[in-house]
């Protein structure tokens, strides 16, 4: 379902801002002039992602320091926990990621629509 | 016996004002592991707070990781009123935790090095509860917002102490009145909400 976001003007080029579109909270952003959408929840821990930073064409999570990418909603960097060469790496188990929950987004008409899913 | 659903009014309420309850209990069941391996961990890591340096920073470890557990403690029945649970394999329970292992270092005699896992732990577990108490604040959910800010509070002055401990930065420690003694998760050696 077809959701009115905001005005185009209120997401600037290389910034990112939260809305709660229809009871979901959707982080909508633009880089280099592109529009992207997605679930606000870090499919790592569920950590707020516009607490996050925008790094290139990545969503880079405050929490743990994962990054995704804001069109593919690929996970595109794992941190590592080796802080120094003397620290244990963190269990596979436990650093694994889902990828990004992408919603389609596009403008019209000076206004910014997201897609999603049904019920 | 009715096999209807029960309705759960408290659960109704934070619903209407906005909540993802199922959210809040993935985020809480997060915490609540972080807490519990935490407490695991700060126990290895005390017993390797050796020497004469370790003497002086090993009961500032203890509070900390009594703390941790006592958060664990609070904050689990919350869990279950919210209609989440435990994992009931710990396995499962340890890999969904909110914060990475408080592993003991290579060099644990190097003190520094413990130091530095030790705050580590407790910035994540600050960022942790803090996503909590975002979704649950301004009334929302009073009754996890309440156990969440008082873990926040402790977990602040816990990331004080380490903080001073590495750099000198003044934290306004002084020694609790027992170890553990959660001064806002606990009241008088009891836990709220227990």
């Amino acid at each position: 379902m077809r959701f009115l976001v905001c005005n185009n003007q209120e997401i600037k080029d290389n910034s990112m801002k939260l809305f709660k579109v229809n009871k979901t909270d959707v982080l909508v952003g633009r880089i280099t002039g592109r529009l992207f959408a997605c679930n606000n929840s870090c499919p790592h821990r569920g950590a707020s992602l516009a607490f996050g930073e925008l790094k290139g064409n990545n969503i880079y999570c405050y929490m743990h320091g994962y990054e995704y990418d804001a069109f593919s909603g690929k996970l595109v960097h794992m941190k590592s926990w080796k802080k120094e060469d003397t620290w244990v790496e963190q269990d596979a188990e436990w650093r694994k990621s889902d990828d990004l929950t992408l919603y389609p987004v596009y403008e019209k008409d000076g206004e910014i629509y997201v897609e999603l899913p049904d019920g | 016996m009715s096999q209807e659903p029960i309705k759960v009014v408290a659960i109704e309420a934070l619903e209407k004002r906005g909540v993802d309850v199922q959210k809040l209990i993935k985020l809480i069941t997060a915490g609540v592991g972080a807490e519990f391996t935490t407490y695991y961990y700060y126990t290895i890591l005390r017993m390797h707070c050796t020497g004469l340096d370790g003497e002086g920073i090993k009961e500032i470890v203890e509070d900390a990781r009594i703390e941790d557990r006592n958060h664990f403690e609070a904050m689990v029945p919350r869990l279950y009123e919210l209609g989440g649970s435990l994992p009931r394999d710990i396995r499962k329970f340890a890999d969904q935790a909110g914060c990475p292992d408080a592993y003991l270092p290579d060099n644990w005699q190097d003190l520094s090095s413990i130091l530095k896992v030790l705050l580590e732990a407790e910035q994540c577990a600050i960022r942790s509860w803090s996503e909590v108490c975002d979704m649950t604040a301004n009334g929302k959910d009073p009754r996890t917002y309440d156990i969440a800010q008082r873990i926040m509070q402790e977990e602040v002055e816990h990331e004080a102490w380490f903080i001073e401990l590495m750099s000198k930065r003044p934290s306004g420690h002084f020694r609790r009145k027992f170890a553990g003694q959660s001064p806002h998760v606990g009241a008088q050696g009891s836990l709220i909400h227990l």
